[in-house]
């Protein structure tokens, strides 16, 4: 028993030893297990470090290699594709990326066969811009492209160009998977390999099966932890509470984690020093419960492993649920997919009864997916103010767990008869930090997830899928939308005017918010307008919108913010939904864009952010197109008056000087078309004889289509006829409306361009004058200031018109009359000019001259000599025919008789064809070569008498009498042909005392020398006798004792007379001699019979008797032989009375003239037989007391006839103030028979006549015979009248039928007359 | 043709200053007419000068009282400028017509502004 009670210390103790020492041997082997375990991790992590570094490091040298290639630095893509075909050959399949350094990215993603196709993207968030802005080789994160599948590695390095710059990247993702990347390379022989890039954390299983992401929250935690405990060195770590050993090593830009689970956990190694200490001591103690401990241990031991199997179980399980969560979300490609997939697989794993998913953004209605127990997945929408918890929650991101079903019902009382059974959970979700949704798990059992550490990994997972899918629609749509907006922005910009902006942002919103219809309405004069239509429209839209009644979208323009119409609401019908989106500037909406959906739409709040965006945008955008416009507006005012202004300028000036009507239409066509901007134009002159306008200058309408519109008839159906027709402006602003015009218009203008056309009428006081029209090649808008412009234009041309109208009537007067003078000065000259030329072919070669001075060109006189042989008499001077070469030419003949009845003709020719010779030129012509014919053949038949006696005959006539103070004197000796002798005529002119002159005409009887001697012995007695006598009764008593003593003068007749020129007193007797003839003013002429007696030395002519005549100023007296009026077969009475006829027509001619016409008309005798005298004397016109003057009735003769008033005044001394006052009354009184007088075509005449009284009172009287149709009314004649009574001493107006008298009289002062 | 009248229009002192030449009467009232009408556009003074013409009766005057009365109806005022012992200024000063529309002997006077100095 001692025995055995010592053996119990010695077996306890050496129990304790044995005990000890096995334990403390057992600890310390395990220790080192686990030590060298860890040292292998090391090594395996190191070396997979280094396998993953060389695996890198040998793609970024192939890269660089082909990065290096020139045609890669070059860029040259064609070249490039050599290089993408290597780029494949390192089974880098997905896409190759070119970036160039400025940030403009070249994506070229390699096609089969080859084929790249380039795309410009942007990867500005790519991790190969790194490379590019570094300059160095990167390898970026790995992303899982797919679930479990695969990981791409971005590699990227650097595209060097010339200087060592960068210019582009050469870039690929590595696909590491099975097949591309070798177990080898990414195999652990001890379970996890983790590759950490930044937050991106991959764990690959051993061997690589498959590429797996952990949960972040986990693997964050477990890299923490290890972090914590390995720092600087790679070695093992043990971690007692998760059992997990980990190494991690170091690879440039990676940590490689590898991670094992172990099968026990150990305390420190300062414990197992404390334990082999206390076994040594305590063995005793501990001997006898080694064994009880040994036991207890391993049963524990046992449990221990039965629950990390169970563990190990249900952490697979919960892997394979997570897996299959995490796989389905990341499958989503919209917030649809995420919420339909989170709803399914929170409700799945969960076992669950109902699952929600609801999201929105904030504000908008929430969109939902609800999984219920019989797995179909129901979608939805709940309004932003719905209280039910998903809703709450997503709205407060508070996060709700209810252990059951009565506390969810205790706070959510509404839910009392639908909550089911179980645990409930409502978790919030965020997208950006903001509340944007809710994972609802409701009935599930609370025992599968006691720690909800699975229903918060599911809100985690699903919040990253949505943050993804939110992200990536949101910055896809935000950019898009951007874009969207700035082409708007830039398009209403680049727009001209406000419509053409309008119509430009109508269409992009259009195309931006998918609308089917898009109106774009703008606030003008206190209602909306409608500016631009997008979009097909059932029916057409309002042009105005007013608030009364108010409309509805007028009310939903008028607030700031965007409205949304539901269908029911929709205020046009044919749309499903509706926007009204105001337009504002500022605070101040200046109109709204409607958008019209035929499809119900939704706008969530991003929608309609957007569209409050492009309401503010485009509202700024069109005011500012609005204020251009208003601006271009008052500026195109502004120029435009002045312009017009200009333009009325320009051709007021250019007509003042257009005389002719086609000087006229010229300025009209050459200046008033371009200035009045058109491209074309015509002027028409009306003619209403035929109704017909008729085109004088601008363009031929219609000319290039052969319709000749020359001469229109004003019946026709064109805007120039309405034009005329209407006395009114016609206006055609457009093409369209040219078109609706009538057809023959359409013909004119379509073929010409035209687009718009004005026909004015050139109307004054209610005539119509012409047709202007203009054809411009635009449309124009013919507002209230183009159609003024115009309407001034057309006046200005009726103005010169008209006054080119009245001139061309005057000259055609003028010219006729011009002409008429010219004709007889020039029948004159030839009259005078051939008589004071000697020989008869000098006088046809005067004649020629006479008639080429200005009647013909080219002269020419042939006659045709015996044997038939034409023979030029005479032709024209060189100086004449110089420019005859000239043709074409006019020509006329004459046929006359001259040179001894010899046929001979007068060849005259004009160079100039726009003078042709007409019937009245050849009539004068005939006229001039049938006095010349005469004059010539009394040339000849001079010729052939005696020099001697011609010579002896002038002789004894003595030199030209000349004219006296007062007279004007002319005469004529025209010998006679019958026989060779000298004539017995004679004229004299005898200057006496007083300034008297004695005149004589006498004829001796008889011919040859004794006559020409009688008529000197007569000439003589005169000249003595005239001076010395009383009166010519004397003289002639005188004569009759002179011829008692000279037989040969008996019997001669003769007529003396004295004239007093500044009386006019002809004092005469005429001594058998024909009477003298007077032609008085105006245009009469009369033979004074008195005074008379027999010839000289005749029986019973003792008594002698005289008369006295008074001859007014201009008066003619015309002293003349018997050879004037005895003519061959006509009594002596006819042939008196056929002078005094002609003379009475010659009694204003030149006196120089007088005595040739005389003899031209009276002879028509080739050869007389008698000689003939004749003396001609005018009194000279002395200033007239009495002015009389007679002008049409026409405006423009009133200045000529103050004119001439004004000059009479001034010749009688007429002070200047009343010649002021004078001018005035007779002009007023001139106007007033001008204006009143007569009322139509061609007016009447006005007469003047005054008188100064010995009293120096004027007498005017003013006369017209027309018929006052009414008394001038009191303005503006009432005025005239006024005006005369204030300026005469008396005014009397006398009407008769033949017309009214204005008498005024004013005593005037005169100076010295 | 003699009897041609000149309007031209021209601008001093913020005034519009139409000068006319030449013989007004019932053949040239009406150029004289639309040339004052031309020159009135836009103008708020409107100095007709007739130093120049030659001849005025009342055909004239009728001119210049209407456009009297257009310058008053579109706010604006019509002043005359003439020589002194002219047929004018005997026409003007006879009918009535200087009493009723400022007449001036100087041009200088006519654009001074109104109230500066007296007609005459």
């Amino acid at each position: 028993m001692r025995y055995r009670r010592a053996a119990y210390p010695l077996i306890a103790v050496g129990l304790a030893v044995f005990v000890g020492a096995t334990g403390g041997w057992a600890w310390r082997g395990y220790h080192d297990d686990q030590a060298a375990a860890g040292r292998r991790l090391a090594t395996d992590a190191a070396q997979s470090a280094d396998r993953v570094n060389a695996f890198f490091t040998d793609r970024i040298a192939v890269l660089q290699a082909i990065a290096a290639a020139p045609a890669v630095v070059g860029l040259d893509l064609p070249s490039a594709s050599t290089f993408f075909a290597r780029v494949r050959a390192l089974k880098a399949t997905s896409d190759l990326v070119l970036i160039d350094r400025g940030g403009t990215l070249l994506l070229v993603v390699p096609g089969r066969g080859g084929n790249e196709r380039p795309e410009a993207v942007q990867l500005r968030d790519r991790d190969y811009f790194r490379a590019a802005v570094n300059g160095r080789p990167f390898v970026g994160k790995g992303i899982i492209t797919r679930p479990g599948s695969q990981l791409a590695v971005p590699i990227g390095v650097p595209i060097n160009g010339p200087r060592s710059t960068v210019v582009g990247v050469l870039a690929t993702p590595f696909l590491l998977n099975q097949a591309t990347a070798p177990n080898s390379v990414f195999s652990s022989s001890h379970g996890l390999i983790a590759l950490d890039r930044g937050m991106q954390v991959v764990v690959a299983d051993q061997p690589i099966v498959a590429l797996t992401r952990i949960s972040d929250t986990e693997l964050v935690a477990r890299a923490e932890s290890a972090s914590r405990a390995i720092t600087a060195d790679r070695g093992l770590h043990l971690t007692s509470p998760s059992l997990i050993a980990h190494a991690r090593a170091e690879v440039p830009g990676w940590t490689i984690f590898i991670e094992r689970p172990t099968s026990e956990a150990f305390g420190p190694a300062r414990r197992t020093f404390v334990t082999r200490l206390l076994g040594i001591t305590l063995v005793g103690l501990l001997g006898a419960a080694a064994a009880a401990a040994l036991l207890w241990r391993s049963r524990r031991r046992r449990r221990h492993e039965a629950r990390e199997q169970q563990h190990a179980v249900r952490a697979a399980s919960r892997a394979a649920v997570e897996r299959d969560a995490v796989e389905a979300l990341l499958r989503a490609e919209s917030v649809a997919d995420v919420v339909a997939a989170a709803a399914s697989s929170a409700r799945g794993a969960l076992g669950a009864t109902v699952a929600i998913c609801a999201v929105g953004p904030p504000g908008s209605p929430l969109r939902f997916a609800k999984s219920s127990q019989t797995g179909e997945t129901h979608f939805g929408d709940w309004p932003p103010d719905d209280n039910r918890p998903s809703a709450v929650v997503a709205r407060t991101a508070r996060t709700l767990t209810y252990p059951n079903q009565s506390a969810l019902a205790s706070e959510f009382p509404q839910l009392c008869a639908k909550a089911p059974e179980g645990a409930s959970a409502f978790l919030p979700l965020r997208v950006s930090a903001m509340p944007y949704g809710s994972l609802s798990i409701v009935g599930y059992d609370h025992k599968m997830d006691p720690d909800r550490a699975l229903v918060t990994f599911l809100a985690v997972e699903t919040q990253v899928a949505l943050e993804r899918v939110v992200a990536v629609e949101t910055t896809s749509r935000n950019y898009e939308r951007a874009e969207q907006l700035r082409a708007m922005m830039a398009a209403a910009m680049s727009a001209p005017d406000l419509p053409t902006a309008a119509q430009a942002l109508a269409k992009r919103i259009q195309t931006s918010f998918g609308a089917d219809r898009v109106a774009v309405y703008t606030h003008a004069d206190d209602a909306l307008a409608l500016d631009a239509v997008a979009g097909a429209l059932a029916q057409p839209l309002a042009p105005r919108l007013t608030d009364d009644p108010v409309h509805p979208w007028a009310k939903a323009g008028r607030r700031t913010d965007v409205t949304l119409f539901p269908p029911a609401d929709d205020p046009t019908a044919g749309t499903a939904s509706a926007c009204i989106v105001p337009l504002s500037v500022a605070d101040r909406v200046i109109g709204l864009v409607a958008l019209g959906f035929s499809a119900p739409r939704r706008f969530d709040l991003a929608d309609r952010e957007f569209a409050r965006a492009v309401g503010q945008q485009c509202g700024q955008a069109l005011e500012r197109s609005r204020l251009l416009t208003a601006e271009q507006l008052a500026r195109t005012r502004a120029e435009g008056a002045s312009a017009r202004l200009r333009i009325v300028y320009e051709l007021t000036a250019a007509l003042t000087s257009a005389v002719t009507v086609d000087e006229a239409a010229d300025v009209f066509v050459t200046r008033g078309i371009p200035l009045l901007g058109a491209t074309r134009g015509g002027f028409f002159e009306w003619f209403g004889v035929d109704r017909t306008l008729r085109l004088r200058g601008g363009v031929c309408l219609g000319a290039a289509e052969g319709l000749g519109l020359a001469r229109v008839s004003i019946d026709r159906d064109l805007p120039i006829c309405q034009a005329a027709r209407e006395r009114t402006p016609v206006f055609i602003a457009t093409s369209d409306e040219l078109a609706a015009y009538s057809p023959e218009t359409t013909s004119i203008t379509r073929a010409a361009g035209d687009h718009a056309l004005a026909a004015l009428p050139l109307a004054r006081a209610g005539a119509l004058r012409a047709v202007v029209c203009l054809h411009y090649d635009h449309r124009q808008t013919f507002d209230a200031e183009q159609r003024g412009l115009l309407t001034t234009i057309a006046d200005r041309l009726a103005e010169a018109l008209e006054r080119a109208q009245l001139l061309e009537v005057e000259r055609a007067a003028r010219t006729v009359a011009d002409e008429r003078r010219r004709r007889a000065a020039l029948r004159a000259e030839i009259g005078t000019s051939l008589e004071a030329t000697r020989g008869s072919v000098e006088r046809m070669q005067r004649l020629s001259d006479l008639l080429a001075g200005g009647f013909a060109d080219h002269v020419r006189i042939e006659t045709q000599t015996l044997d038939g042989a034409r023979q030029v008499i005479a032709t024209t001077s060189p100086e004449h025919t110089a420019s005859l070469a000239a043709s074409p030419e006019s020509v006329t003949s004459i046929p006359f008789a001259a040179l001894d009845g010899a046929p001979a003709t007068l060849h005259l020719t004009r160079i100039s064809t726009d003078r042709p010779f007409t019937d009245d030129d050849r009539t004068f012509a005939t006229d001039v070569a049938a006095r010349a014919a005469l004059s010539i053949e009394n040339e000849r038949l001079y010729e052939r008498e005696s020099s001697v006696a011609s010579e002896l005959q002038l002789s004894l006539l003595g030199s030209t009498p000349q004219g006296r103070d007062g007279l004007d004197v002319a005469c004529l000796y025209q010998a006679g042909a019958a026989e060779l002798q000298v004539g017995g005529d004679w004229y004299d002119l005898i200057p006496l005392a007083n300034g008297t002159v004695a005149l004589v005409v006498g004829d001796v009887v008889g011919r040859g020398l004794r006559a020409a001697a009688a008529m000197g012995q007569l000439r003589s007695a005169v000249r003595a006798l005239m001076p010395v006598s009383e009166s010519p009764a004397r003289v002639l008593e005188r004569l009759d004792a002179f011829v008692e003593s000279a037989p040969e003068a008996r019997l001669t007749t003769v007529c003396l007379a004295t004239l007093d020129p500044a009386s006019g007193e002809l004092r005469y007797a005429c001594a058998g001699h024909p009477p003298p003839l007077i032609l008085d003013h105006p245009d009469t002429a009369r033979y004074e019979w008195g005074g008379r007696s027999a010839p000289l030395g005749a029986f019973g002519a003792d008594a002698r008797s005289e008369d006295v005549a008074f001859l007014t100023a201009g008066a003619t007296v015309v002293f003349y032989t018997d050879g004037l009026i005895e003519r061959r077969g006509i009594s002596l009475d006819d042939s008196l009375e056929h002078l005094r006829g002609f003379a009475a027509t010659r009694a204003q001619s030149e006196v120089e003239d007088l005595p040739a016409s005389l003899l031209g008309e009276m002879r028509d005798d080739p050869s007389p037989r008698d000689d003939v005298a004749i003396l001609a004397v005018r009194m000279l016109r002395s200033p007239a007391r009495v002015l009389r003057e007679s002008v049409a009735a026409e405006p423009a003769q009133l200045a000529p006839l103050r004119h001439a008033f004004r000059t009479w005044c001034e010749t009688h001394a007429v002070h200047d103030d009343d010649i002021t006052d004078l001018v005035l009354a007779v002009g007023e009184a001139a106007s007033n028979a001008v204006e009143h007088a007569y009322h139509e075509r061609p007016a009447g005449r006005v007469e003047l006549e005054a008188r100064i009284d010995a009293d120096d009172t004027v007498h005017i009287e003013v006369r017209d015979h027309g018929h006052w149709r009414d008394l001038p009314a009191p303005g503006n004649r009432g005025r005239g009248l006024d005006l005369m009574r204030v300026i005469t001493d008396s005014l009397d107006v006398e009407r008769r039928g033949g017309g009214t008298t204005l008498t005024l009289r004013r005593r005037v002062r005169r100076g010295d007359a | 043709m003699a009897e041609q009248i000149e309007v031209a229009v021209d601008a001093a002192n913020g005034a519009t200053v139409a000068t006319v030449r030449g013989e007004v009467d019932l053949n040239t009232a009406s150029r004289l007419q639309s040339g004052l009408r031309t020159a009135a556009v836009g103008a708020t003074l409107l100095v007709v000068d007739l130093s120049g013409v030659e001849y005025l009766d009342s055909a004239g005057l009728a001119v210049l009282d209407t456009s009297a009365r257009e310058m008053h109806a579109q706010g604006g005022a019509l002043r005359l400028v003439v020589s002194e012992d002219s047929i004018v200024t005997r026409a003007l000063r006879i009918s009535g017509v200087s009493e009723m529309i400022p007449t001036f002997y100087g041009f200088d006077e006519a654009v001074a502004p109104i109230g500066s100095s007296t007609t005459e």
